[in-house]
């Protein structure tokens, strides 16, 4: 496994794998704040080799990878959560920021070449779309071919945003005013999402029986802060993942309802004691993420197992959960705020650090 | 006596301050931030605060009642005095441009050192529990490692032009002052390494001396070797014989002087008589220049090693050293006296080359003229007069020989901070802690100080005691901690380095966790979710439980006070608030009653089970979880009836609300204020069609209630409840209700 530091002199709010393209460089897509003047920003950047490498190895302060900024553009605000997506035709690239004062950004940038779009390229916005902040979006290629995103926030509201040609179309889908904050969210089919959040545990949501979720797991708090982000497994899609505080990792079959596995952490309400699952991370887990490695060279794991998960946590672990054990990737001096995987073949990874850089991490395959 | 506008430079500004845009003509307009209503009386107020970072926060506060036109006697900006509005807040950004791009350097140099001081406190920790490695034996290997880390950090090293590992070749002007700022820092960093920590240095600081000096010749001041071989480098580009040139033979005999061996073989190579047209003339000259450049390439030093490739010959064993050193001393010497000298035509190659032999032998007036920093002087003098002498003692002594044999020579004006510099290296050289200290605090910045002061603790026992023994005059802090506290203040001032502070603040044993629980508390975590958790982190990890729950509590009254109520319980709830969240509970009962926000029964119960079971026990929640229960069942009776079902199933459901009623209406479980629309919500059960669901003993039990809220009601103390309440839900209906139920129970049994 190799690894490389790359300063980015800006806080990295979040970093996302741009899909591939053929002829182009690797892309990535940052939602960055720059603490100078005090302004958010989405950056596209380029991961290429270094070409002075090959003339100077001894040179210990150059990284053998840089990244290069393609192109900036200002975000209205400061991103909470960001996720990027191709669109339904690949014709385009959709990606998406929320903000901590409840607006949601969507860029629809060329998919052959992400890069060449114009610096005055401006997101379709929607203000005011939640009541403080936007805990939790994600994307997905929508019915009518248009991409589908859904927002949950703290303010207990659940919408449906619809990218149009030329401008967002909302739905609120689920409104409880306050009582229960959600704080993830994401798509299991074209139909149905999973939200969890503080108080309503997770929940699974079917656009076609509106109202109310259609399940509810069982356990239903797990401590102030709750759960952070959620992943569905791309193809076993009854099967969702949730990490949140004090370094719980639960996964929830839809098949199984009554039942939460604890894979990492301690979540007292379980009544089982922490000691049979492993501890990872003693803080918050702030991403989740189902290893893509294995669906993408078409291997499963044994039926009735979970299968691996990636998590990130504030006290700096990337982990892989697996089969009860916990394989600890890295352990940095500062907390990991995000990561994600190439969806190309899922061995290169990026974190977001604290420490206003990106890492770069190469597992064999 | 003349004004301080009048004197000061920048029209009285102490501190550069930021232009906000150059089309603007009031250079300090600044972007009104916020916008206040108030109602303070009185004369106009400015309230001045730091924001974040070199921001400077002005709130003004206008005058009440008055037309806007008046005179403005502060001359503030009239972006702030304008309008109406009451009172504005503006921000102004202090410091120059140029002085933030450099932020970013700083700040990951205090990311990437923040891990080494870490780990050297647990080092020290380990080594306080388990003392079976005793102190001071193998500490300084520990601060060792530490100082590479840091000094790795810093950045790389530099070398003097024409060497091998010469990188510098094309910096661009801006990077260059950037480059010159940072090894300032590095070089004194490694200057004090090699005195105050390394043991090993010890046998070979002649040798150290060089290397340091390679890298770090060009910061000492402008006029050194460094830009003189600078200089001689792009000449030779253009020069076909350069040995007609002055400049070429200084130039080898200034990097022979101070032992930078491979650009002195390089530049002989370089020579006239190499070519191939010339070898055939000159044979005897190249001979000489060929025999000094391998002479040169096999000059013995005591160090351990040499870097790969470079010219020399390495002896870590002193007699040994000696015995080829003064071989090597001999060959030079029979060299001095050939007769070969005689029959080299080229005037200028025989002076260079003449000279270069003097130096090798140590001659003091070559190694003067060919040196120009007393530094370079110095080494000079410990490599080729002094090899074998013990250097450690009277190095002092001896640099500032060097020194005044420089001043006398040196014509040039030195800048100041180069003079303060050469104070700090003297004073370094002479192991003159208190000096070292006092120049570092002049020409460093918060960050060096903090991490030194480790550097000077390794070995030096005097400097132990100087900087760890508590001063009275410091309000009895130690030195140590109280630059451990300086530099956490300017860490915490930011908001990207604020959770580094906790790092060195918890090396302060004195005021540490004081300054630590106040820098968590002040953090804006009502702003988000995340920076609270992130706070929380570090409660956890330092154990400050108290600020933990002061967290949490402002964090949920936040949340709750914008209408988040699940969020804000939760919160609230980790703070183990009682008192906030009895209220809340009441408050959530007085809008579910009323049915005026939009909150339903599901909601409440999501809220509910939020609040846990472990909190029943709290009166309010108590009594919240089960009117849910109450009103439930109540529900479930609507649903059921609305669908026809068999009646045993009914009366079972009707039974159970029963229950939930009689609970509540236990003594100490509700408030009295919400007997009345309980009992209200009861009539349902009491006119039960089937049979009668309550029993006679449990009926008197809701006739007492009644009475007293009767009672209540003639002595005016309905304390908390509504008249309109009273004259909507009558308590007759009530009565009826009860009396009815009571007759029929009484006729049941």
């Amino acid at each position: 496994m190799e690894i490389w530091r790359l300063p980015q002199a800006q806080y990295v709010d979040s970093v996302r794998w741009l899909p591939p393209s053929p002829g182009s460089p690797r892309l990535l897509a940052l939602a960055v704040w720059d603490s100078l003047s005090r302004k958010p920003f989405l950056q596209l950047k380029a991961l290429e080799e270094n070409p002075e490498m090959v003339e100077q190895q001894q040179q210990q302060s150059s990284s053998p990878w840089l990244l290069e900024t393609q192109n900036s553009w200002s975000l209205p605000a400061r991103s909470t959560t960001f996720k990027v997506s191709p669109s339904q035709d690949h014709q385009h690239t959709v990606v998406a920021s929320a903000s901590s004062v409840g607006s949601l950004s969507v860029f629809l940038l060329d998919a052959v070449n992400p890069s060449a779009d114009e610096a005055d390229l401006s997101p379709f916005t929607c203000e005011k779309l939640h009541r403080g902040a936007v805990a939790g979006l994600d994307i997905q290629r929508g019915r009518g071919g248009a991409p589908d995103c859904i927002t949950v926030g703290i303010d207990g509201k659940i919408n449906l945003v619809k990218v149009g040609q030329s401008d967002l179309q909302v739905k609120c889908v689920h409104d409880n005013h306050g009582a229960l904050s959600y704080a993830a969210a994401c798509w299991g089919s074209p139909v149905e999402f999973v939200t969890a959040g503080l108080g309503s545990g997770l929940q699974w949501w079917d656009l076609r029986r509106p109202g109310n979720a259609v399940a509810q797991s069982p356990s239903k708090g797990v401590g102030a802060g709750g759960i952070h982000d959620i992943d569905v497994h791309p193809s076993r899609k009854h099967l969702c993942v949730a990490g949140g505080s004090a370094g719980s990792v639960v996964a929830w079959d839809m098949r199984r309802q009554q039942e939460l596995i604890s894979l990492a952490g301690a979540i007292p309400s379980m009544g089982r004691s922490a000691l049979e699952f492993p501890i990872v991370a003693e803080s918050e887990i702030w991403e989740v993420k189902f290893d893509p490695a294995l669906y993408e060279r078409g291997l499963m794991t044994e039926v009735g197992k979970v299968p691996p998960v990636f998590v990130c946590s504030e006290d700096g672990i990337l982990a892989l959960l697996q089969g009860g054990e916990a394989e600890c990737l890295l352990g940095e001096p500062c907390a990991i705020n995000g990561f994600d995987i190439d969806p190309e073949v899922g061995s290169d990874i990026v974190c977001a650090l604290e420490h206003e850089s990106i890492l770069y991490l190469k597992r064999p395959m | 006596m003349p004004s301080f506008a009048a004197v000061a430079p920048n029209g009285g500004a102490l501190v550069p301050l930021q232009q906000q845009g150059s089309d603007s003509s009031d250079s300090s307009t600044a972007a009104v931030l916020h916008t206040v209503y108030h109602r303070v009386q009185g004369a106009p107020r400015i309230l001045v605060s730091w924001g974040h970072g070199n921001c400077l926060r002005l709130s003004y506060l206008q005058q009440q009642h008055k037309p806007e036109n008046e005179s403005n006697p502060n001359g503030l900006q009239p972006a702030v005095a304008k309008g109406n509005g009451g009172g504005k807040v503006v921000e102004i950004e202090l410091g120059k441009k140029d002085e933030n791009q450099t932020l970013a350097e700083k700040r990951r140099i205090a990311y990437a050192s923040v891990q080494a001081f870490a780990y050297l406190q647990s080092q020290q920790l380990m080594q306080i529990e388990a003392p079976s490695r005793a102190y001071g034996t193998d500490w300084w290997q520990h601060v060792l490692e530490y100082s590479h880390s840091i000094s790795s950090a810093l950045g790389p090293s530099g070398a003097p032009p024409g060497s091998a590992s010469d990188v510098s070749s094309d910096p661009s002007k801006a990077r260059l002052i950037c480059y010159y700022q940072l090894t300032t820092v590095k070089a004194i960093w490694d200057f004090l390494e090699v005195f105050y920590v390394d043991k090993n240095a010890a046998s070979w600081l002649p040798e150290r001396l060089v290397d340091w000096l390679a890298s770090y010749d060009g910061v000492l001041s402008s006029a050194t070797l460094f830009s003189k071989l600078a200089n001689l480098q792009q000449k030779l580009l253009n020069l076909r014989f350069p040995e007609d040139d002055e400049e070429y033979w200084d130039g080898i005999a200034s990097a022979l002087a101070v032992g930078w061996l491979d650009i002195v073989v390089n530049l002989l190579r370089m020579h006239g008589s190499y070519q191939h047209d010339q070898i055939d003339n000159r044979a005897v000259e190249n001979g000489l220049v060929e025999t000094i450049a391998v002479l040169i390439s096999k000059m013995p030093r005591l160090r351990p090693s040499l870097p790969p490739g470079s010219p020399g010959q390495a002896f870590n064993f002193k007699p040994e050293f000696t015995k080829a050193w003064e071989r090597w001393r001999s060959q030079v010497a029979k060299l001095d006296a050939s007769t070969y000298w005689g029959e080299c035509n080229h005037p200028e190659t025989l002076r260079g080359l003449k000279k270069l032999v003097k130096i090798l032998l140590g001659s003091i007036d070559d190694l003067l003229a060919a040196t120009s920093h007393w530094i370079e002087l110095l080494v000079a003098h410990l490599l080729h007069v002094q090899p074998f002498s013990k250097v450690s003692e009277g190095l002092a002594s001896y640099a500032i020989k060097c020194m005044e044999s420089r001043t006398s020579s040196n014509i040039d004006e030195s800048a100041s901070t180069e003079d303060r510099l050469q104070e700090l290296m003297l004073a370094i050289l002479g192991d003159d802690t208190e000096v070292v200290i006092a120049e570092c605090s002049r020409l460093f910045d918060p960050w060096f100080m903090a991490h030194m002061i480790e550097l000077l603790t390794a070995k030096s026992k005097y400097a132990q005691t100087l900087l760890r023994e508590e001063q009275h005059t410091l309000g009895g802090i130690s030195l140590e901690e109280l630059h451990r506290l300086f530099y956490s203040q300017v860490l915490s001032s930011h908001q990207l380095t604020w959770q580094l502070a906790p790092v060195y603040l918890s090396a302060c044993p004195r005021q540490g966790l004081g300054m630590l629980e106040t820098l968590l508390i002040k953090q804006p975590v009502s702003n988000s979710d995340r920076l609270a958790l992130k706070a929380l982190e570090v409660t956890r990890l330092y154990d400050l439980k108290a600020v933990a729950t002061t967290i949490h509590r402002v964090v949920g009254v936040h949340h709750w006070k914008h209408g988040h109520k699940g969020a804000g319980i939760a919160w609230l709830q980790q703070a183990h608030d009682d008192s906030r969240l009895s209220a809340i509970a009441d408050e959530l009962l007085a809008s579910y009653s009323s049915k005026i926000s939009g909150c339903s029964l599901q909601n409440l119960e999501g809220l509910v089970e939020l609040l846990g079971p472990e909190l029943h026990a709290m009166q309010g929640l108590s009594f919240l979880h089960r009117y849910s229960e109450f009103k439930a069942g109540l529900q479930a009776i609507q649903q059921l009836r609305a669908k026809n079902p068999d009646p045993q199933k009914l009366a079972d459901t009707g039974r159970q609300a029963a229950d939930s009623l009689l609970q509540l209406l236990k003594p100490q479980v509700t408030p009295e204020r919400f007997w009345l629309p309980i009992l209200h919500d009861s009539v349902e059960l009491l006119e039960w069609p089937e049979q009668p669901l309550l029993n006679v003993s449990e009926t008197h039990l809701l006739l007492n209630r009644l009475q007293e809220l009767l009672l209540s009601k003639v002595r005016g103390d309905l304390e908390g409840i509504n008249p309109q309440d009273l004259t909507r839900l009558p308590l007759e209906r009530v009565r009826l209700a009860l009396a009815t139920n009571l007759g029929r129970a009484m006729l049941q049994e």
